[in-house]
């Protein structure tokens, strides 16, 4: 069964790249530049197996939104993977309830690992 | 008389101290028991005694009127007996008005003790020598006075009474003390870029030393009057003072006082605020009643100056001690406001400075971030270009792969530098403290670094040594000495590192055998921005500031970076780490 993974990030840029990789990969690819609303809504209409969530969205703390969607019962026990330009968030992002966090520019065999083992746990 | 008088010098007399005594002489007593006088009258044949007695009299009576010195006799009641010219010239009291009365009436309130202590000496008729003290004018001022007291004996040595010598040193301290408060308000000034509080403290030197009330007003961005700072030896006082300013606008159209020092830049000095200008000044009779109440007697306002700017006054006030402010009091007032300008100027100065670092820093955070995002795309593509061209065979673009990976490399520890570099100059570098493995943390970074080199990188070392410190950022110091090795040993074959310590601290050392440094530039290489420029030498490109963040990374660890080097031969550099926890405070 092919798997599904949601890329949250405000630069259009980044989602392009990360769906080129996860389609490689094969993956079912959705990205989303969208505020939280929008996402959480997103989220549980179709949910995705694994969410990549950027830090900084414009307008938006991604780690807020990271909070929301870890707090809500249909949608708590997707993986959220966070990724950001500052390594620094890595602590507040695990806060939030993230499962893991990789900073901006990661490997992206180290991100592909990640997604895999949360995905057929 | 000339004839008397150089006759008289010759005299016994002269060394008797009589000289209040023949002006005050008890009635009664028989001259003839003092036989030194005895034998001096007997000496001038062809006078009479009585004569005698009287010229000489009136010579020492002139003697003491001409004096600008004050010269009081006084009984040993204290009653005045006598008080000449100069005593009226400095106390402001006519000798009718004083004689008959106690001498303590010149005593200000809180030396009111003196006058049983210095009693007691003249009974026991020791002298009191240039004695410093206060004494108080009949207008109620209070001058500094330099006393000499002396027991005043009569013609058969009993002691009767006390002669006072008093000398008007009030200039003299007002100087003394202006001097002494422009030093300690300097210091103050010069001790703190936080100028409210400075002045505040300025003001509160002031007083009561040099004024009885010093105020500090200053214009603030909008235009208006803050009042900073007012200080009085009384803080009821500056309570009332602070209670009636907010309740009072200030004219700033105003012809004299702050608004007008304001506007000119020019001070004004009113020695003496007579009834004619106060009553020209104020606006009204409740204004007239406070400040007679208060008991203005003088007033010295000066402007406090940025680059020429008036931008706030300081304010000197007497009541109380009525002291009359003069010429060199202004000097010194405008001195003070000269140094509170500068003071002021330099502390927007330095918060103007502050702004742009936080600017540079915001700045380079932003960029650096910017910077990550198309990194992190250029990245993706490559690795997963690579991946393919691995899986299908294309081993001949293998090698290119490799290449745009060490430059992504490249790209991100130069802005993961220069992020660094603003953090460690803010002192914002934050510490992530953990305990780690030091072998397994050098060993990683030589197995990531080593495709990048063409020298064969040693690595020899205790395999058990572990370290409390940031690990990233400790990474980040071995990294930035690896690549120095890698990028100043371009012709040599291999770079060794160690790990090592003692019972006190632990060693990490890169040695290359590459082209050195040269003694002159060694003690430079870890400034910022330093790159070695020397016109014979190849020069390597780089920012000049990985060995600056590597050393402040390794002493915020309580270690140091050093280095042993030779032209020609080659660097060694080491990190030295103390073994014992490193206070998170360094």
């Amino acid at each position: 069964m092919i798997k599904s993974v949601l890329v949250i990030d405000d630069d259009p840029d980044i989602l392009d790249a990360l769906r080129f990789l996860f389609e490689d990969a094969g993956f079912n690819v959705e990205t989303m530049t969208k505020n939280g609303e929008a996402v959480i809504k997103k989220v549980k209409n179709t949910p995705p197996d694994v969410i990549i969530l950027d830090v900084l969205l414009s307008g938006h703390d991604g780690r807020h939104l990271c909070k929301q969607l870890k707090s809500q019962i249909d949608t708590k026990d997707i993986p959220i993977i966070m990724i950001s330009a500052h390594p620094d968030a890595q602590k507040t992002s695990l806060d939030a309830g993230a499962n893991s966090f990789l900073a901006k520019p990661f490997d992206i065999f180290e991100l592909l690992s990640q997604v895999e083992k949360f995905t057929t746990a | 008389m000339k004839e008397v008088l150089s006759k008289a010098s010759a005299s016994p007399l002269q060394h008797q101290p009589m000289g209040i005594n023949i002006i005050t002489p008890k009635r009664g007593k028989n001259i003839s028991r003092n036989k030194g006088i005895k034998k001096t009258f007997q000496s001038y044949e062809g006078m009479s005694d009585f004569n005698f007695f009287m010229e000489r009299l009136f010579l020492w009576a002139s003697i003491i009127e001409s004096s600008d010195d004050a010269i009081i006799g006084k009984n040993l009641n204290g009653i005045i007996t006598n008080w000449n010219v100069g005593a009226e010239k400095i106390y402001g009291y006519s000798a009718s008005e004083v004689i008959g009365k106690s001498i303590t009436i010149i005593y200000p309130d809180d030396k009111k003790d003196e006058f049983h202590q210095v009693m007691g000496k003249i009974r026991n008729g020791e002298h009191i020598n240039h004695y410093e003290t206060e004494r108080v004018k009949k207008d109620g001022s209070i001058i500094h006075v330099n006393i000499t007291i002396s027991p005043v004996r009569d013609l058969g040595g009993d002691i009767i009474g006390a002669s006072d010598f008093a000398r008007d040193i009030t200039e003299k301290k007002h100087l003394e003390t202006n001097l002494q408060y422009l030093y300690k308000a300097g210091e103050v000034l010069s001790s703190s870029l936080d100028y409210q509080k400075t002045l505040e403290t300025v003001a509160e030197l002031a007083v009561p030393h040099i004024a009885d009330w010093c105020s500090v007003e200053m214009l603030d961005d909008n235009g208006s009057l803050d009042l900073v700072a007012v200080a009085h030896k009384d803080p009821q006082k500056v309570a009332w003072a602070r209670k009636l300013r907010e309740n009072t606008q200030t004219d700033l159209s105003a012809s004299t006082g702050v608004p007008n020092v304001l506007r000119t830049g020019k001070p004004e000095i009113y020695s003496e605020i007579s009834e004619e200008l106060l009553k020209k000044t104020v606006k009204s009779k409740k204004e007239y009643a406070l400040l007679k109440s208060v008991g203005l007697t003088s007033v010295i306002i000066v402007p406090i100056c940025v680059k020429g700017k008036p931008v706030g006054t300081i304010t000197f006030v007497s009541t109380e001690t009525k002291r009359r402010f003069n010429q060199n009091d202004l000097d010194i007032a405008e001195e003070l406001a000269d140094r509170a300008g500068l003071a002021i100027h330099n502390a927007k100065l330095y918060k103007e400075l502050q702004e742009a670092v936080q600017i540079r820093d915001d700045f380079i955070a932003i960029a650096s971030h910017e910077l990550k995002t198309p990194i992190t795309s250029l990245k993706i593509y490559t690795q997963v270009l690579q991946q393919h061209s691995k899986s299908n065979g294309w081993n001949q673009l293998l090698p290119s792969f490799n290449k745009i990976n060490v430059q992504i490399e490249k790209l991100m520890r130069l802005i993961g530098d220069l992020l660094n570099v603003s953090k460690v100059q803010s002192g914002r570098l934050e510490l992530e403290w953990s305990t780690f493995n030091m072998y397994d943390l050098v060993k990683e970074i030589i197995e990531s670094i080593q495709p990048t080199s063409t020298q064969e990188i040693r690595f020899n070392g205790k395999t058990n040594l572990t370290v409390y410190g940031d690990k990233d950022r400790l990474g980040q110091i071995i990294i930035n000495l690896l690549t120095n090795a890698i990028k100043y040993s371009p012709k040599s074959d291999k770079i060794v590192v160690k790990l090592n310590q003692n019972k006190q601290i632990i060693f990490v050392s890169v040695q290359d055998f590459g082209i050195g440094i040269d003694k002159k530039y060694l003690s430079h290489i870890f400034e910022q921005f330093y790159q070695v420029n020397d016109p014979e030498e190849k020069t390597f490109p780089g920012l000049g500031i990985g060995l600056y963040i590597s050393r402040e990374i390794a002493r915020r660890h309580g270690g140091d970076i050093t280095v042993d080097s030779q032209k020609g031969q080659g660097s060694t550099f080491t990190l030295t780490l103390p073994k014992k926890r490193a206070s998170k405070n360094i």
